[in-house]
């Protein structure tokens, strides 16, 4: 009867990934910090990390508005009933904050100011991983967004593919500090302690975090299910991306391949009874199949929220 | 004791209209509305149950809320109520962001291309014709007189007796108690 039009498109999909990507690692390497865990090398990854991801998805986010031009007026007028608009003003600070705190962990910096630098870091983390899934919640009239559960399944969703993240930036560092690095300059000026690579038993405390997380993340998609079924309008919000609209991409991509998948290659890795070589494919395998499921995930329902509003109309 | 200050509203008596689309074309040419969009248009509702079943068309269009979501949602403020009770964007503060057209429970708004300025299309209750002491574009096309535009605020005006006829709000259960109101269709 009318066309779908939709509002937001993958750009969105890729910011609230990449909010997340930021936040998930910005929360590791605070937290690491703040309990001084012996290891300096996640700490160092994920602060080195943690700005980036999200400054990508700002780029997005310019790049979706209709007014780009006009951007910069979210920075200077706010409405404190509009979750955007604490929004804009947290991913203005936060990646000021995150590219100082990145200054400070490169220079071995340890003055007092890293140590409130290190709690906004955390504070801002958990600000804009919240954000990225109140933003479609607070939409109170979209039966698909309007749930409380979305900011908790994107909050936790972002701590993993963070962990990930750290995991294969890690991962490419080694690989790029021993085929190429070491053959281009003198051996003196990488000295062992102060590499970035992970070992083992990193890899394993970022995976076995992964695992638990998959486990709640299927919890908690599984109580949102419930929790459409339970509402009134649950017939549009379950034919979103349940039982129809894009339900071949959630049910394969987001729940097999971003979800089960690593979570059994998980546990194959950490119940330490494969083999280095597969043990090794697994630790690039498993960041990989979770980040592309984050991905997937936020896309479903960035999408699938936007088909009910055809049907919206008629419902009264 | 000064005038009372205006509060323009609009009723759509659906028993009324018949669903012609002149209101949805007399709105697109009085306010240059961008090509393939239209800040009203007709939607055609069915309902009982079969055997009893009717069908009936009904203009839709903002209904300019007293509490409106997309005023709450806007980031930069630049959707606003103005003096008259309506709901407006002002451009200059517009980013362009698309959460209004998605907060809006009524699905009334719907963005422009970016070559078409960007903006959520929305109707204005033609306030720049209620200024002039004119009626709207789509209530002096209305081929069967089902619209009527007036100020809520005065008691004596014509408005207000179609108010007494049955006129109620869209969606109460949303609480945004709009200034637009429908005389529900009886079969």
């Amino acid at each position: 009867m009318m066309e779908h039009v939709f509002t937001w498109n993958y750009l969105i999909a890729i910011y609230l990934f990449t909010a997340g990507l930021s936040s998930g690692a910005a929360i590791i390497a605070s937290i690491t910090d703040i309990i001084n865990h012996t290891d300096e090398r996640i700490k160092r990854v994920s602060a080195y990390l943690a700005p980036f991801p999200v400054m990508l998805g700002l780029a997005c986010l310019v790049a979706d508005l209709h007014r780009p031009l006009n951007f910069f007026k979210v920075l200077i007028h706010y409405n404190p009933t509009s979750v955007m608009s604490w929004g804009a003003f947290f991913l203005l600070v936060f990646p000021i904050i995150a590219v100082v705190y990145t200054a400070m962990v490169y220079f071995n910096y340890d003055g007092a100011l890293r140590k409130i630098t290190v709690w906004l870091e955390l504070v801002l983390g958990l600000a804009i991983g919240i954000y990225a899934g109140l933003l479609l919640a607070a939409i109170y009239n979209n039966p698909v967004w309007s749930n409380p559960l979305i900011v908790f399944l994107f909050f936790i969703s972002a701590f993993s593919t963070g962990a990930c993240m750290i995991i294969l930036g890690g991962k490419l560092w080694d690989t790029f500090e021993e085929n190429i690095l070491r053959k281009i300059i003198p051996q003196e000026w990488l000295p062992a302690e102060k590499s970035l690579a992970f070992d083992h038993e990193n890899i394993r405390l970022l995976i076995s975090i992964d695992a638990v997380i998959i486990i709640i993340e299927l919890m908690v998609i599984s109580t949102i299910i419930i929790s459409y079924a339970l509402r009134p309008t649950g017939e549009i919000a379950l034919g979103a991306f349940i039982t129809g609209g894009y339900y071949l991409t959630f049910w394969f991509g987001v729940m097999l391949l971003g979800l089960i998948a690593p979570l059994i290659l998980a546990l194959m890795e950490l119940q330490n009874k494969v083999d280095d070589s597969i043990s090794s494919i697994i630790s690039w395998v498993e960041p990989v199949l979770i980040l592309f499921g984050g991905f997937l995930l936020r896309y479903v329902i960035v999408y699938g929220g936007q088909l009910v509003y055809p049907i919206l109309t008629f419902y009264k | 004791m000064g005038e009372k200050k205006k509060r323009w509203g609009k009723i759509v008596d659906l028993n009324k209209c018949v669903g012609c689309h002149a209101c949805s074309i007399a709105c697109v040419a009085e306010n240059k509305v961008a090509n393939g969009k239209h800040r009203t248009k007709i939607i055609e509702n069915e309902e009982g149950i079969f055997p009893n079943v009717y069908r009936y068309t009904e203009k839709w269009s903002c209904n300019h809320c007293q509490n409106a979501p997309c005023v709450d949602a806007c980031p930069t403020k630049a959707s606003h109520y103005t003096e008259w009770g309506t709901v407006e964007v002002k451009p200059e503060l517009c980013i362009g962001c698309g959460y209004c057209v998605l907060a809006c429970p009524y699905r009334v708004r719907m963005m422009n291309e970016r070559h078409d300025g960007g903006l959520p299309e929305k109707c204005t209750l033609c306030l720049h014709r209620l200024e002039k002491g004119l009626k709207p574009a789509c209530e002096t096309t209305c081929i069967a007189g089902a619209i009527i535009t007036g100020d809520l605020n005065d008691p004596n005006s014509e408005i207000n007796q179609w108010v007494a006829k049955g006129a109620v709000e869209r969606r109460p259960d949303l609480a945004t108690h709009p200034n637009v109101f429908i005389i529900p269709f009886r079969r």
